[in-house]
């Protein structure tokens, strides 16, 4: 079994005069959860569109689950789209089911997977009501369910948590790792930096169709050092005016996040003299800040008005 | 195939629970059904009420006749004897009132007569009605409600009958001798006789509308609703999976030829269920009236392979429009021309009718999406389309088929993940000749 999952090799796509993807070479290793991160619009869906073949490449190479320029790994990769639905007048069972069949799962194998699976997300209760019955939390985790119930080596999910609250997102979270664990690799597309920091161990960085950045969240973390510090004072934000050693401050009302170059003990010394420190924290860049720092300031504003 | 099939099992799982298809199952025969027996009701339920009609004659020649004719009516021509013995009223009654004319012209005066509520209509009869040169409206009636043909007819052949009488009588002649002489002789119309081996002749049978129409056009409408019960609600189905993003995660694990391919069997999966109900109906009910010779076998084999090709054609169409569409109100938009693809055989069924295998009719038949409704008619109709039709006409319904199906294919291929603005009937031509 080889050890990409995936592998894309100077992949372009355009879409008449646009370029959604821009020459893309990556490889996600089995195994791993691998995220897929980028403002909305930069290139993620038709991506994994093309993973999925349901676009095609107008140039580069495709590899999937060791099968090159065809569908034949499809059935064993399971995608939750960002723009999902179900079939409303569905019940749970029959769309499970039917699902399972569309990847060629045997019947009896899909009701023992339905009935794991349900149990797992504690919707066994469900299993016979029409999909319109289900609130929009259920709804979701029965969509998690639709997309893994087939056991696929690969699943590819396209903002899993979005428009979820708080427990179901947790619920969720819970069942991708397991999934990991178990050895699927997962592909996590988000524009939510966060989400990817805390989940992913490896993550590639698209914007405007092209890949800025590419690796190991530990790798990219040593790459870009420990140059963030977090306070809270009494002065706010006022006294970190022409700071010495400060490039840039980020207001985030309670705390202020500082972009530093010089040393972390001289800064506290500095900011000790004008006011009293409440909260002095070293801390790394988020995925944001670097994607910040990668892609410029105006890309941050772009990010806003997109999301 | 596995998974078309899975596709076609549910949709058509998905159609005959529902309760849609419980509605559409026995609406349609109610709707037919109804109509007819809605109209048998009606028809016994006449408005008795009187209908005053006025007579001008300034000549006072026929109101006489008239007065007499209408007493006559009212007293003896519209009532029959009821199972109790009491009189049951048929028609309304007509009282006539002669007019006699004023200062004011008659025919102003009786029209605001017949404005008021006060009378159904009025007649104006000309002098010269009884003279052999007569005016250019010697006999006109007036009234608000043409529909009501009734008392005009009635009118009219009461004059007719007595102007009859008086020429005959002007003319001296004997009127029973002269209608005799002038008798018509009925033509009826037969079908061929057949010499046998052993000499004897299968006699013809003599036409009726029942052979020569009333199953052809039966045959041709339930094909035609059977496609309108289920090819329009693909494109529903279709539509409705992109609106609700169901439409991605399907083309992840097919192909979109693989899901239009099975939505299309499940379609006629439905319409075969519907048809062996509806055709089992009409089989039991010709064998228990002793009808059955009107309906032989093959009619229900041809009807369920034009049946297969129409469901295969439209439906493939439909569906494709429907990938199209990105809402509702553009398809309903994109709807109105493949309606009117659809209706060809309807609009041309007249000139079928007049002549099943004439220049026209066999054209028709070739003209790609009509060919499995037009040529079902005239298979049902006498004489029957000649033999190599049988091929030739099946081999037009493969072959249109078959480039309906690819070119939907293709359709399908971009439109079942496009958003945005319904394209145009050039932009879908560019997407079936793309590659």
């Amino acid at each position: 079994m080889p050890k990409t999952a995936v592998r894309l090799d100077s992949v372009t796509k355009r879409f008449g005069t646009h370029t959604a993807v821009s020459s893309l070479s990556l490889e996600v290793p089995r195994g791993s959860l691998y995220g897929f991160i980028g403002p909305n619009g930069s290139g993620k869906t038709t991506t994994i569109r093309m993973i999925l073949h349901i676009l095609a490449p107008d140039s580069g190479e495709l590899e999937v689950l060791g099968e090159t320029g065809t569908r034949a790994a499809n059935d064993r990769i399971g995608y939750l789209p960002e723009e999902r639905g179900l079939y409303k007048k569905m019940t749970v069972r029959r769309l499970l089911a039917y699902y399972a069949a569309l990847k060629g799962m045997p019947a009896g194998e899909a009701r023992r997977e339905t009935d794991r699976w349900l149990e797992r997300l504690e919707l066994t209760e469900w299993r016979d009501a029409t999909v319109e019955a289900l609130s929009k939390g259920m709804s979701q985790k029965i969509q998690f369910i639709s997309t893994v119930i087939s056991k696929p080596e690969l699943i590819i999910l396209d903002e899993p948590f979005s428009g979820l609250d708080p427990v179901n997102l947790e619920v969720l979270r819970g069942a991708i790792l397991e999934l990991v664990a178990e050895g699927a690799t997962i592909i996590f597309s988000t524009h939510d930096m966060t989400v990817a920091e805390q989940l992913c161990d490896n993550v590639i960085m698209i914007f405007r169709g092209d890949k800025v950045l590419d690796g190991n969240m530990e790798k990219i973390h040593e790459r870009y050092g420990q140059d963030t510090l977090r306070v809270r004072t009494d002065g706010g934000v006022q006294v970190l005016k022409d700071l010495p050693g400060v490039d840039q401050v980020l207001d985030l009302g309670r705390y202020q996040e500082l972009r530093t170059h010089g040393d972390p003990q001289e800064i506290l010394q500095a900011l000790a003299q004008r006011t009293r420190v409440r909260h002095f924290e070293e801390t790394r860049p988020t995925l944001h800040d670097i994607f910040i720092r990668i892609a410029g300031p105006e890309a941050a504003q772009e990010e806003e008005e997109v999301a | 195939m596995r998974k078309v099939l899975s596709i076609a099992k549910a949709e058509y799982f998905q159609a005959v629970r529902s309760k849609a298809f419980l509605i559409g199952l026995f609406g349609m025969p109610l709707l037919m059904g109804g109509g007819i027996l809605f109209q048998l009701l009606v028809e016994d339920q006449v408005d008795l009420s009187e209908r005053h009609c006025a007579i001008y004659d300034p000549g006072g020649e026929l109101w006489p006749v008239l007065e007499a004719a209408a007493q006559e009516r009212n007293e003896r021509g519209i009532w029959q004897a009821g199972e109790d013995g009491q009189r049951e009223q048929l028609r309304p009654e007509f009282i006539l009132e002669r007019h006699i004319g004023g200062d004011e012209r008659a025919d102003v005066v009786l029209s605001d007569q017949v404005r008021a509520g006060e009378l159904q209509g009025f007649l104006l009869l000309d002098p010269t009605l009884i003279e052999d040169e007569v005016s250019e409206r010697p006999l006109a009636y007036h009234t608000e409600e043409p529909t009501f043909t009734e008392l005009p007819n009635w009118l009219e052949e009461v004059v007719n009958e007595e102007i009859r009488r008086r020429r005959f009588a002007a003319a001296d002649m004997d009127r029973e001798l002269a209608e005799r002489l002038v008798r018509r002789v009925d033509l009826s119309t037969w079908g061929l006789l057949e010499a046998r081996e052993d000499g004897t002749v299968d006699e013809a049978e003599e036409d009726n509308d029942v052979r020569t129409f009333i199953i052809p056009f039966a045959g041709m409408m339930l094909l035609f609703m059977l496609v309108m019960t289920t090819a329009p609600q693909l494109m529903n189905q279709v539509l409705e999976e992109k609106m609700q993003r169901i439409s991605e995660v399907l083309v992840s694990s097919v192909t979109p030829f693989q899901l239009m391919l099975g939505k299309l069997l499940g379609s006629v999966a439905i319409s075969l269920t519907l048809a062996a109900l509806y055709l089992g109906g009409i089989f039991w009910a010709t064998h228990h009236w002793d009808v059955a010779h009107f309906v032989p076998a093959a009619t229900y084999l041809w009807f369920v392979l034009m049946m297969v090709f129409a469901l295969l054609m439209y439906g493939s169409l439909f569906g494709a429009l429907g990938s199209a569409c990105s809402e509702l109100r553009d398809a309903q938009s994109l709807m109105m021309p493949a309606m009117i693809i659809l209706m060809i055989p309807l609009f041309a069924l007249s000139a079928i009718v007049e002549s099943p295998n004439g220049n026209l009719a066999v054209g028709l038949t070739y003209f790609p999406t009509a060919t499995p409704m037009i040529f079902l008619f005239r298979l049902l109709a006498p004489p029957g389309p000649p033999a190599w039709e049988l091929l030739s006409a099946i081999v037009m319904c493969l072959v249109t088929t078959a480039a309906l199906l690819w070119a939907s294919g293709k359709i399908f291929r971009v439109g079942v993940l496009s958003q945005g603005q319904t394209p145009t009937f050039g932009k879908l031509l560019g997407w079936v000749l793309s590659k």
